[in-house]
């Protein structure tokens, strides 16, 4: 595959066991470049999984990931992020006794502090550095409403401002493919919507998206395609209004008929 | 106050400088950077046995320092390899183990006169012992004191940022780019060259090192400082090594001059270990809080 592959990341099928549990059983997508792709799939398909697999959380027991065309199956999450990768945690990962600014901090690229000789010895070019991430974090901050929390230590926010953190450090890092799992679960519908429009924000950016979610109106709004999971397949994919209408998708997602209970597809 | 209870306090002033360098190379470890070392003592060792032959064969001061602390980063960065890759208990193991093999070594080989020691020319010659302890003193905090700006300006870069996110939370680290491994080895060399600068000036200082002065109660110490002290704090760190410091010697001084019916080294451990759940229970934090790293200066104010 060359270098300009017009898909940003293509799956192949991913196997993905825990012991004698087959949690991704052979699972393929493609992201289109500047496209938000939604993940969706009853609880324990293996959503999460897969998206850990891909960042290199875990290794792909078979199949192969590719990345702007090239291979990315053998190397380590820190790798994996220098590529361009960005992967926001279902259950935030933050660094509790550090500011909210410092986990903002260190999300930023190329810092020449971050390297021990650069740390001692290039004090007055980090330092600039520092200033332009700082604006660049205050701004991110304030576009998620925490600018009150900057100087708080992360582990003192709320849940719903601990998924908002989780959200602004990866969008601090610039990705090129941002990976979020459940970004609107534990925050109100309110607030779920607002996250997902600021995302959209940044999408226009030039970045591309994989989102897992459940609530379908926000998949609607936002997927410009949706793959549907099912124990560890994928099973169907389409369009949002296209899957919404597949009989297939209720009785896998819900068990049920469309129109039926708490899945909202207006 | 009597010339030896004067003399007794010059030693204890001197051993404070030092065992401060000590803890603030545990704190790089294990303060900033959540690596528990358990064999700290192994490292100072590796400085002191360094100094100690090299000095007994004449090498120059300087010369003698700069050997100390690298053979105890290379040290450092043997342990590392293996320890480094394993989860964070076996740290602690490999790190304890390692003390108590290469004291064992040392002593069963012959090196650096096995059992019996080594015993080294101070590099004071003055007439009188109170000319030479304060000269130690003021070589003890000068080399603490170039470890002390070291580190402070490591733990408040970027670089020191991470560190303390390694410690937080290692999976997320890496998430965001940082090569852990990397940076946990380097931040063992660090601490073992700290240590060995520690251990090159105890040797001096303390003119016959045998292997028996590196029990891993050595080890239990400077931990009790980093944790009595604050870790992740530098000044916090030395706070601590001199309230340990003055508790373990003023036990052994008290011994000289009151009678008490119990020995009072013993009813210093028992303080002490009262002191240590006071501490545990009521600023679990050490005495002096972790600083954060400083943020730049925003050019706009933080609206709040
Ligand atoms: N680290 C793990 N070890 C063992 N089993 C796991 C692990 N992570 C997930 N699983 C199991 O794999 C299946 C898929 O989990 P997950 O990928 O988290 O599902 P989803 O994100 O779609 O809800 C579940 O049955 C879950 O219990
Ligand atoms: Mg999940």
């Amino acid at each position: 595959m060359s270098k300009i592959d017009p898909m940003i990341l293509r799956v192949r099928d991913v196997v993905k066991n825990y012991g004698g549990l087959c949690a991704v059983a052979g699972a393929s997508l493609d992201i289109p470049r500047r496209t938000t792709i939604a993940l969706v799939g009853p609880n324990g398909c293996g959503k999460t999984s897969l998206l850990k697999t891909i960042f290199g959380l875990q290794r792909a027991d078979e199949g192969s990931i590719y990345f702007e065309g090239e291979s990315i199956d053998e190397l380590q999450p820190n790798e994996v992020f220098d590529r361009g990768i960005v992967h926001a945690f279902q259950f935030p990962r933050l660094f509790n006794q550090m500011s909210v600014l410092d986990n903002m901090l260190i999300a930023a690229r190329g810092n020449r502090g971050d390297r021990f000789a650069g740390s001692l010895f290039s004090r007055k070019k980090w330092r600039e550095q520092e200033e332009t991430m700082l604006q660049k974090a205050t701004d991110t901050l304030k576009l998620m409403d925490l600018t009150r929390l900057t100087n708080e230590p992360a582990g003192s926010l709320s849940g719903g401002q601990k998924k908002l953190l989780e959200i602004s450090r990866a969008i601090m890092a610039e990705p090129k493919l941002l990976l979020l799992d459940e970004p609107a679960a534990g925050v109100n519908p309110v607030l779920a919507k607002k996250i997902f429009e600021k995302i959209e924000m940044f999408r226009h950016g030039g970045m591309s998206l994989l989102i897992i979610e459940h609530r379908m109106e926000l998949v609607m709004e936002f997927a410009n395609w949706v793959y549907v999971m099912d124990r560890g397949k994928i099973v169907l994919e389409g369009r949002p209004a296209e899957v919404a209408a597949s009989p297939l998708f209720y009785e896998i997602y819900i068990g049920g008929e469309p129109g039926g209970t708490d899945i909202c597809v207006s | 106050m009597t010339y030896g209870l004067l003399m007794n306090l010059l030693d204890m002033v001197v051993m404070i400088g030092i065992y401060s360098i000590a803890a603030i190379s545990l704190n790089l470890e294990y303060g900033f950077t959540g690596l528990s070392n358990f064999g700290k003592v192994a490292f100072f060792m590796v400085g002191a046995y360094t100094y100690a032959i090299l000095a007994q064969a004449g090498v120059n001061f300087g010369v003698c320092m700069v050997a100390s602390a690298v053979s105890a980063a290379a040290f450092g960065f043997l342990v590392s390899l293996p320890a480094l890759r394993l989860r964070e208990d076996y740290l602690a193991i490999v790190t304890l183990t390692s003390g108590e093999i290469l004291r064992t070594i040392i002593q069963n080989q012959g090196i650096g006169g096995g059992y019996n020691g080594i015993s080294i020319t101070q590099i004071f010659h003055f007439q009188t012992l109170m000319a030479i302890r304060l000269a130690n003193i003021g070589l003890a905090f000068a080399f603490l004191g170039i470890c002390f700006i070291f580190s402070q300006l490591v733990a408040n870069s970027p670089y020191g940022r991470i560190m303390r996110a390694i410690r937080e939370d290692q999976t997320a680290a890496q998430s965001y780019g940082k090569n852990i491994q990397r940076y946990k080895s380097q931040v063992f060399i660090m601490g073992s060259a700290i240590a060995g600068i520690g251990g090159a000036l105890f040797a001096q200082y303390s003119a016959h090192i045998e292997p028996g002065s590196f029990l891993p109660f050595l080890t239990f110490t400077i931990w009790m400082m980093v944790m009595l002290g604050g870790p992740g704090n530098n000044l916090g760190v030395i706070l601590g090594a001199a309230v340990v410091q003055i508790f373990q010697k003023s036990a052994a001084i008290l011994k000289d001059y009151v009678h008490l019916p119990v020995d009072p080294i013993n009813v210093q451990y028992i303080l002490f270990g009262i002191l240590i759940i006071l501490v545990l229970f009521y600023r679990p934090s050490g005495l002096l809080k972790e600083s954060p790293v400083k943020p730049p200066k925003l050019k706009e104010p933080v609206n709040v």
